[in-house]
């Protein structure tokens, strides 16, 4: 048994429709395990990196390790940038663009098709590490975030056997397909036997065909270059989706679904609960952020007419979302709101709450 | 003259939604023909409520929209056959910014078929609209030909034409959101200069009520009135700005606001 070094590792992840506060809790979250003196690692996997507004980092800096502190507090921050990931697992920056570069540059940019995937990676890849207490994952908001639990299945249908081989394949006679690609030719392609026979069959030489006509066909070959370049990278992106499914159905981690009395909004962060559910079985814990009047120990009230009546309906709106918390979740926790310019200052302001 | 599209977007949270009805409200009121297209699953109830017309959601869905493409560009035979192949389902989820400018290529198509009709795009939150619209450039420079090609350099022509569309850029009065409100009016401005709007949502600072009774209000609400104040210094004084509307119910609260929006413009 070589698992006995292994660190016990927590991950936590934080989740909830836009402008909740999600990164704010989850970087406090972060911070609370640092002054723990806990080896902490906070990631941002939503392409809008609003963590760096915290830590000033900048966008430039997004791909690279943060060693920061704050208030003694020490930790590494990650800006997940789906380019730098990339590089790690692959000679990308030895591909030009005979070899399908501009198009494999498009996919991986952040807010690209392969965005999801690299963020998986990069966790995984910081998980194999094993170097952290804690790692502590920021998400992209509302359905985006049920898109990265979903991701498994989608690239295992972008990964299956037949496509890979038959896109080697493609490339490695691609004159002779290319050729040969209107209708009139499938005879004699198909003759040629072996997955000759299969490209046809299989409809695949028609649907390159009419991608032709659609899109040119200088775009369709360095289209199929950029495939078969992320395809030869099959196993570690195999490897990674096996990590997600172990992972997230396991019991390693923390679920965080965070919404604010601010946004009436509960109902669009049950749905987001209810759409995640299906990949993670485990139960989440409901952070209501910005709470004002819950918290006050004498309820703010006022002789002035028009200031009762704003009370009274933002007031209202607290409770109603506090209703529904409490009645929806079992596990949860009340944030303040802290009204403050400074980013460090508003993190260990949140501290307390998470005792 | 007013422009014919009108795209609403900002960071996740801002009021994109509800803005956009009241714009579609407003102009539905001005005896216009609207059509009004959103993401979000629960505006169906409000759009009847308001006797705005809804653009078919399929314009946004990926899948769907790609099948539209297919079959007016190449019959629907050839689409069915297309869409179906597993290969094709399996590449077609990893390039989003194809799926985006096939469905902006059937919004244009649209604006152009249809042209007594305002269209009112309830869009993504910001890095996903940046998207759509950086796809444009990115493909099109990979596209040397074919048909998508010839639809690329027709849709770029009619958004670089500033009489027919407008963005409104919606952010909130807070540090945060207005960080990430900059970012995106920065890399906007890159693309399409001078063809945003920007609109600040829920202003405490615009509210009657509070501006004359700001005195009494609670130590920590006070700080936060002052707080949005102080920045909303900070920003261009033409740019809109919404009142927090002291209301409960979302129907009167776009309706309040589409009232805003009519006095702005007869300004």
């Amino acid at each position: 048994m070589n698992s006995s070094h292994k660190i016990l590792k927590r991950l936590e992840m934080f989740c909830g429709t836009g402008g909740v506060g999600k990164t704010t809790l989850a970087a406090s979250r972060a911070i609370f395990y640092a002054k723990q003196k806990k080896k902490v690692l906070l990631i941002t996997i939503d392409p809008s990196r609003r963590l760096k507004d915290f830590f000033a980092i900048t966008d430039e800096r997004a791909g690279t390790l943060e060693h920061v502190e704050v208030e003694d507090c020490k930790l590494d921050v990650l800006l997940m940038n789906p380019q730098e990931t990339i590089r790690r697992f692959t000679n990308i920056d030895e591909v030009d663009e005979t070899k399908g570069r501009r198009v494999l540059d498009i996919l991986f940019r952040p807010y690209g098709g392969m965005n999801e995937l690299m963020a998986l990676m990069e966790l995984y890849y910081r998980y194999q590490e094993n170097i952290y207490d804690y790692i502590v994952l920021d998400t992209p908001p509302g359905p985006h975030f049920v898109d990265f639990l979903a991701s498994t299945h989608k690239y295992k249908l972008f990964f299956h056997k037949s496509f890979v081989e038959i896109f080697d394949f493609i490339i490695g006679n691609k004159s002779f397909i290319f050729e040969n690609l209107q209708e009139d030719s499938d005879k004699k392609v198909k003759e040629k036997g072996g997955l000759f026979a299969k490209i046809v069959a299989s409809g695949i030489k028609k649907i390159l065909f009419y991608f032709k006509k659609v899109t040119g066909e200088s775009f369709l070959l360095e289209f199929i270059e950029a495939l078969h370049f992320i395809y030869q990278f099959k196993d570690p992106f195999l490897a990674a989706s096996r990590f997600q499914q172990d992972i997230l159905q396991g019991d390693q981690g923390g679920l965080f679904l965070v919404t604010s009395v601010e946004q009436d909004k509960f109902s669009d962060a049950l749905v987001l609960f209810k759409n995640s559910r299906q990949y993670l079985p485990q139960d989440f814990t409901l952070l209501v952020n910005k709470v004002f009047f819950s918290l006050e120990e004498e309820r703010p009230t006022s002789d002035v007419k028009e200031i009762q009546q704003f009370y009274k309906l933002i007031e209202g709106r607290e409770k109603k979302v506090l209703f529904l918390a409490k009645e929806n979740f079992s596990s949860l926790k009340y944030f303040p709101e802290i009204l403050t310019e400074s980013p460090s200052e508003q993190l260990m302001n949140l501290l307390p709450s998470w005792d | 003259m007013l422009e014919q599209f009108h795209l609403f977007t900002g960071k996740g949270g801002v009021g994109k939604t509800l803005l956009s009805l009241a714009y579609a409200y407003h102009l539905t009121q001005m005896g216009k023909k609207v059509v009004h297209l959103s993401l979000e699953p629960n505006t169906s109830k409000f759009i009847d409520s308001l006797g705005i017309k809804e653009f078919s959601h399929r314009v946004l869905d990926l899948n769907e929209s790609s099948f539209h493409y297919i079959t007016r560009k190449l019959g629907k035979v050839v689409a069915t056959l297309i869409t179906h192949a597993p290969f094709y389902k399996a590449v077609f989820d990893m390039v989003p910014g194809m799926g985006h400018i096939v469905s902006l290529g059937q919004i244009i198509d649209y604006l152009d078929e249809e042209k007594e009709t305002y269209f009112i795009l309830d869009a993504p939150s910001s890095g996903h609209v940046l998207t759509m619209f950086q796809s444009l450039d990115f493909f099109g420079d990979i596209f040397s030909s074919g048909i998508i090609f010839n639809d690329i350099q027709k849709m770029k022509k009619t958004l670089q034409d500033q009489q027919r569309w407008k963005i409104h850029l919606i952010s909130l009065p807070q540090s945060m959101p207005l960080q990430e409100t900059k970012e995106l009016a920065t890399q906007i401005e890159q693309i399409f200069p001078h063809q945003y709007e920007l609109i600040f949502n829920s202003c405490w600072s615009e509210v009657k009520e509070l501006t004359e009774h700001q005195s009494s209000l609670h130590e920590h609400l006070a700080k936060k009135y002052q707080m949005e104040e102080n920045l909303l210094k900070t920003i261009p004084s033409d740019s809109l700005r919404i009142p927090f509307i002291l209301e409960e119910d979302p129907l009167k609260i776009i309706k309040e606001i589409s009232l805003l929006f009519a006095k702005g413009e007869n300004q």
